[in-house]
C-alpha cells in the first residue's frame, strides 16, 4: 500500500521540519524564558523537552548527525531535570537558555546546510554533560560522552528503529473474529515488544458486553524490519481500530507529515493514549499548517472580489431604488459579505509577534554578554496579532533597537551601582493595538539620550543650524537622521552611524512611525506605530486635474481651505501656510506629478495636513476630496514599475486606477524637481491601469 | 508459582482439593469469543455469591473478550471487596495475559 507520506517529496518534508523546527525553538525559548523567570511550572519543563525530543526527531529522520547528537545531551538532561535528578538552578537553567540558542544555530546551519566547527558550542555541550554526571543515575540514561550513542549508535550497529504504535480497537472489532492476542504475537516476531494496556474504557462489570472491544494497546517495538511490516500485521484490522504507528525518533515528522492515511484516522487516540513525552501530536483539527503562498493567493483573490464588489456598488447607486429593489438589495448584502471575508482572510494571515518577540531575549543574551552587563528583558503584549506580511519586516527594526538599548542605553554594572541603580538593567518590550495600529515599544532604565551631546554633535555636523534652538523633542528625534551617532567609540554593536536612520527607514517602509522619548539618566522610550497589515489601506480619494490618488487616512491630520492670506512664499522654499502659529510648507501634487488642468490655487482647493516622517507636517495641495475608503493595495513594482512618491495603487470603484500616495516622500519630491516623476501621472496612471489589467 | 500442585475437579461446582478453596469454578479449555457471554454469566453469578475462584489449568486457548470479562469482574469484586482469585493458570493462560500487558494485574490476583 502506497503511503501518503511515502508519496510526499523529500523536499516538502524537508521544508515542513524546519518550519516546525522554527516554531518549536520559538517554543522552547519562551518556556526556557518562563523557566528562568522563576515562573516555570511541570507542564513548562515538558513543553521544553518536547520541542527538544520533535527537534531531534525530525534530525534523525534528515541524517543532521550533528543536530541529533547535540539535541540528544540537551534532551537527557531536560529528562534528568524532569525527574528532578537534576535541578534546575539558575546556572542549569543559563546553561539551558544558551543550549538553546546553540540548538538554533544548529538548526539555521543544518537549513542553509553550512557546517559548522567542530568544536562549536563544546563548551555547552560539555557544561550539560557534567550537569548529568553530577545527576544520581542520570549518567546512562544521558551517554553523555558520546549523545549520539543510545539511538544512532545502537541502529547503526544493528540496523533496528523503535517504533511507537498505538492500537485502538473500535468497539465492534472482536465480533469480526479479529483477536488483538494473534496481532501482537505477529508483532513480537518482528523484534523486541513492550505492551502497555490500556484499560480506562473498560466498563463496569454489568454493564460489560462480552463481544465488545474495550482494551487498547501502545506498544514500542524495536525491529530491524521496515515500517510498511508493522502495517501489515494490522492489516486486516485497519478498518476496525484506531491505528497509529511512529517511528520513537521521528515523531514530529510523523505527525506533521502524516506519513500514513491510518495515522491521521488515529489521531484521538494518541490523544487519549499519550504519554507526555509523546504528546508531540498536536491537538487534532485545532490548526492545519497551509503554505503561505496560498493565503496570500486567496488574499489576493479577495482583493480583486473586493475590487469588483465596489464597481458594483458604485454602478447600483445609479439604479433607481423603486425599479430595482432586489438588485440594490443585493449589492448591499455582497458589499457585506466582501467586508466580512476580507477581514477573516485577513486574520487567518495574521500571527501573533510572538514569533519576533521570543527571538529578542537571545539577542539581549549575547549582546549583554559581549558588552559586560547585565541586561533582562521583559516581555508583554506578544499575543498581539499582526499580519505576516509586517511580521516579516519586524525583526530587524526591532533588533537594532534593542541592539542600540544595550549598547548606548544601558550602563555597565558598575555605573548603574554608582548611579543608584540596580546592577541589571531592563529592557521592556510591548506591543499593543491602538487604533487600528499595532504599536511596539522599546523601553530601557538606562542612562538615556544625553541631549547636550546630541545637539553639540548634530551642529558640529551641520545637522542644526547655528542659532536655532530645537526643542528637546526635536533634539531627541535628530538620532533617527543618516548617519548620526554619539557613541564615543564605534563599537561591533552600533554607533557605526548606520543605526537608527535605518530602522526609521525599514519603519517607513512598513507605512510605520517611530519615535522616541527620553529622560537623561532615566532612560528611553522608542515607540513604534505599524499598520496592521500591508494589504489594504483607510485612504482618502482626493482629484488634482483628471487623476485621482489615495492619501493614507493614517497620515491625514486635517484638510482645509486657506485663505488668501494664509500663503506667504518664501524665497527659495515655496509657499508656506501659516495655521494658528505655526508655518507649513506647502506641496502642490499637480505640479509635483505634472497634472494639467487642475487648480493652482490652494485658496480654490484643498490643502490636506499630513504628517511626514521627515519633514514633520506639511500641507498637501489637491482640488478636492472625494470622500474615504479602504482600498486594496497593489504593488506598483509588481505590475509596473517603482514611482517615487508612490507608494502603491488601487482600482477604484468605477474601475480607475488611482495611486497611493507615499506621504513621506512627498516633500522631498517637492522640493528637488530632478526626482519627479518622468512622466505625468496621467500617463503613469493609465500605463499603470494598462499592466495592471493585464496581469488580473 | 508451582502450578503442578493443583488438581482441578471435572465439576465446576465441586470442591477442589489441594489448596483451591470450595466453590473454585474450573474455566473451560477454549475460551475464546463464543465462550465470553457464558464466562461473564458464570462468574456473575459468582460474584453475587460472595466469592469467586476460578481455576484456570485446563485454558488452553483464552481470548481478549475473555481476558475483558475476568479483568472487569476482579475490579468489581475488589470494589465490592468480594474475593476474586484465580488458581492453577496454565502456560497458555499466563502467556496470554503477558501478551496482551495485563501481567501487572493479574499478579495481584493469581495466586
Amino acid at each position: 500500500m502506497m503511503s501518503e507520506g511515502e508519496a510526499y517529496p523529500l523536499e516538502q518534508f524537508r521544508k515542513t521540519y524546519f518550519e516546525e523546527c522554527a516554531e518549536l525553538l520559538d517554543v522552547l525559548q519562551a518556556n526556557l524564558e518562563l523557566l528562568a523567570a522563576g515562573a516555570g511550572s511541570e507542564e513548562t519543563l515538558h513543553a521544553i523537552f518536547r520541542a527538544v525530543h520533535s527537534i531531534k526527531g525530525g534530525a534523525g529522520a534528515f541524517g543532521f548527525s550533528s543536530l541529533v547528537a547535540f539535541s540528544h545531551v540537551f534532551e537527557s538532561l531536560l529528562d534528568a531535570l524532569r525527574e528532578q535528578k537534576v535541578d534546575a538552578t539558575p546556572d542549569v537553567t543559563q546553561l539551558l537558555l544558551r543550549a538553546s540558542d546553540a540548538l538554533a544555530d544548529i538548526v539555521n546551519a543544518a537549513r542553509s546546510e553550512r557546517a559548522l566547527p567542530i568544536d562549536f558550542a563544546s563548551d555547552i555541550l560539555t557544561g550539560m554533560e557534567e550537569a548529568l554526571a553530577g545527576a544520581s543515575g542520570a549518567t546512562a540514561a544521558a551517554s553523555a560522552t558520546s549523545g549520539i550513542e543510545p539511538v544512532a549508535a545502537h541502529a547503526a550497529v544493528k540496523g533496528e528503529r523503535s517504533y511507537r504504535v498505538v492500537f485502538t480497537p473500535h468497539t465492534e472489532m472482536l465480533q469480526k473474529a479479529n483477536e488483538p492476542l494473534l496481532l501482537v504475537r505477529q508483532l513480537r516476531k518482528l523484534g523486541g515488544l513492550t505492551v502497555d494496556v490500556d484499560m480506562s474504557r473498560l466498563p463496569a462489570f454489568e454493564v460489560l458486553e462480552p463481544e465488545a472491544a474495550y482494551l487498547s494497546w501502545t506498544f514500542v517495538l524495536e525491529t530491524g524490519a521496515p515500517q510498511s511490516a508493522i502495517h501489515e500485521v494490522f492489516e486486516f484490522v485497519e478498518d476496525d481500530c484506531d491505528l497509529l504507528i511512529e517511528p520513537l525518533q521521528q515523531a514530529a515528522e510523523a505527525v506533521s507529515a502524516a506519513p500514513t492515511a491510518n495515522a491521521t484516522e488515529a489521531a484521538p487516540a494518541v490523544a487519549a493514549a499519550a504519554e507526555p513525552s509523546a504528546t508531540v501530536a498536536p491537538t487534532p483539527s485545532q490548526s492545519i499548517r497551509v503554505d503561505v503562498d496560498k493565503v496570500d493567493r486567496l488574499v489576493n483573490l479577495v482583493g480583486e472580489l473586493v475590487i469588483t464588489q465596489a464597481m458594483l456598488t458604485e454602478q447600483g447607486s445609479l439604479l433607481p431604488v423603486d425599479q430595482y429593489p432586489a438588485m440594490i438589495q443585493g449589492i448591499e448584502a455582497l458589499a457585506q459579505s466582501a467586508r466580512e471575508l476580507q477581514e477573516s482572510v485577513m486574520a487567518i494571515r495574521a500571527q501573533p509577534v510572538k514569533s519576533v518577540f521570543a527571538r529578542m531575549p537571545r539577542v539581549v543574551r549575547d549582546l549583554a554578554a559581549t558588552l559586560g552587563k547585565e541586561v533582562k528583558i521583559v516581555t508583554s503584549g506578544e499575543m498581539t496579532e499582526i499580519d505576516k506580511t509586517v511580521i516579516e519586516q519586524l525583526n530587524d527594526p526591532l533588533t537594532h533597537m534593542i541592539r542600540n538599548a544595550l549598547d548606548h542605553g544601558i550602563e555597565s554594572p558598575d555605573d548603574r551601582v554608582a548611579a543608584g541603580k540596580p546592577r541589571q538593567g531592563t529592557i521592556h518590550l510591548s506591543a499593543a493595538q491602538r487604533s487600528g495600529r499595532i504599536v511596539i515599544e522599546v523601553s530601557d532604565d538606562g542612562r538615556g539620550l544625553n541631549r547636550e551631546k546630541v545637539l553639540a554633535k548634530a551642529r558640529d555636523r551641520g545637522l542644526v543650524a547655528p542659532g536655532v534652538n530645537p526643542s528637546e523633542e526635536e533634539i531627541d528625534n535628530l538620532i533617527f537622521l543618516p548617519a548620526f551617532s554619539t557613541a564615543d567609540v564605534v563599537s561591533n554593536i552600533s554607533g557605526r552611524g548606520v543605526g537608527m536612520d535605518v530602522v526609521k527607514r525599514n519603519v517607513q517602509a512598513l507605512g510605520g512611525r517611530i519615535s522616541v522619548q527620553s529622560r537623561f539618566g532615566a532612560g528611553s522610550r522608542f515607540t513604534m506605530s505599524l499598520p496592521l497589515t500591508l494589504a489594504v489601506v483607510d485612504g482618502m480619494v482626493v482629484s488634482v486635474g483628471k487623476e485621482t490618488f489615495i492619501v493614507p487616512l493614517t497620515a491625514i491630520i486635517e484638510s482645509l481651505r486657506p485663505q488668501p492670506a494664509d500663503i506667504n512664499p518664501v524665497v527659495g522654499r515655496g509657499d508656506v501656510l501659516a495655521l494658528r502659529g505655526e508655518y507649513l510648507p506647502l506641496t502642490y501634487l499637480h505640479s509635483s506629478f505634472a497634472i494639467e488642468s487642475a487648480v493652482t490655487d490652494p485658496c480654490q482647493g484643498i490643502v490636506i495636513i499630513v504628517q511626514t516622517e521627515g519633514a514633520g507636517r506639511i500641507g498637501v495641495v489637491v482640488d478636492e476630496l472625494l470622500g474615504q475608503q479602504q482600498v486594496v493595495v497593489k504593488s506598483l513594482e509588481a505590475n509596473y514599475d517603482a514611482v517615487d512618491g508612490i507608494s502603491g495603487a488601487t482600482i477604484l470603484g468605477n474601475g480607475r486606477v488611482a495611486l497611493i500616495l507615499d506621504v513621506a516622500r512627498l516633500r522631498e519630491i517637492g522640493d528637488k524637481p530632478g526626482m519627479r516623476m518622468t512622466k505625468p501621472a496621467r500617463e503613469t496612471t493609465s500605463e499603470v491601469r494598462e499592466d495592471m489589467n493585464h496581469a488580473a | 508459582m508451582d502450578t503442578g500442585a493443583w488438581s482441578v475437579s471435572d465439576n465446576e461446582n465441586a470442591v477442589v482439593t489441594g489448596e483451591l478453596v470450595a466453590g473454585g469454578y474450573r474455566l473451560p479449555s477454549q475460551l475464546d469469543l463464543t465462550s465470553a457471554r457464558k464466562l461473564k454469566d458464570d462468574i456473575g453469578s459468582r460474584l453475587a455469591a460472595g466469592a469467586v475462584v476460578v481455576d484456570a489449568g485446563a485454558v488452553d486457548r483464552l481470548s481478549t473478550p475473555c481476558v475483558q470479562v475476568l479483568v472487569a469482574a476482579a475490579l468489581a469484586a475488589a470494589s465490592a471487596n468480594v474475593p476474586f482469585r484465580i488458581a492453577n493458570a496454565s502456560e497458555v493462560f499466563r502467556a496470554a495475559v503477558v501478551e496482551l500487558g495485563l501481567e501487572t494485574q493479574f499478579r495481584n490476583w493469581m495466586v
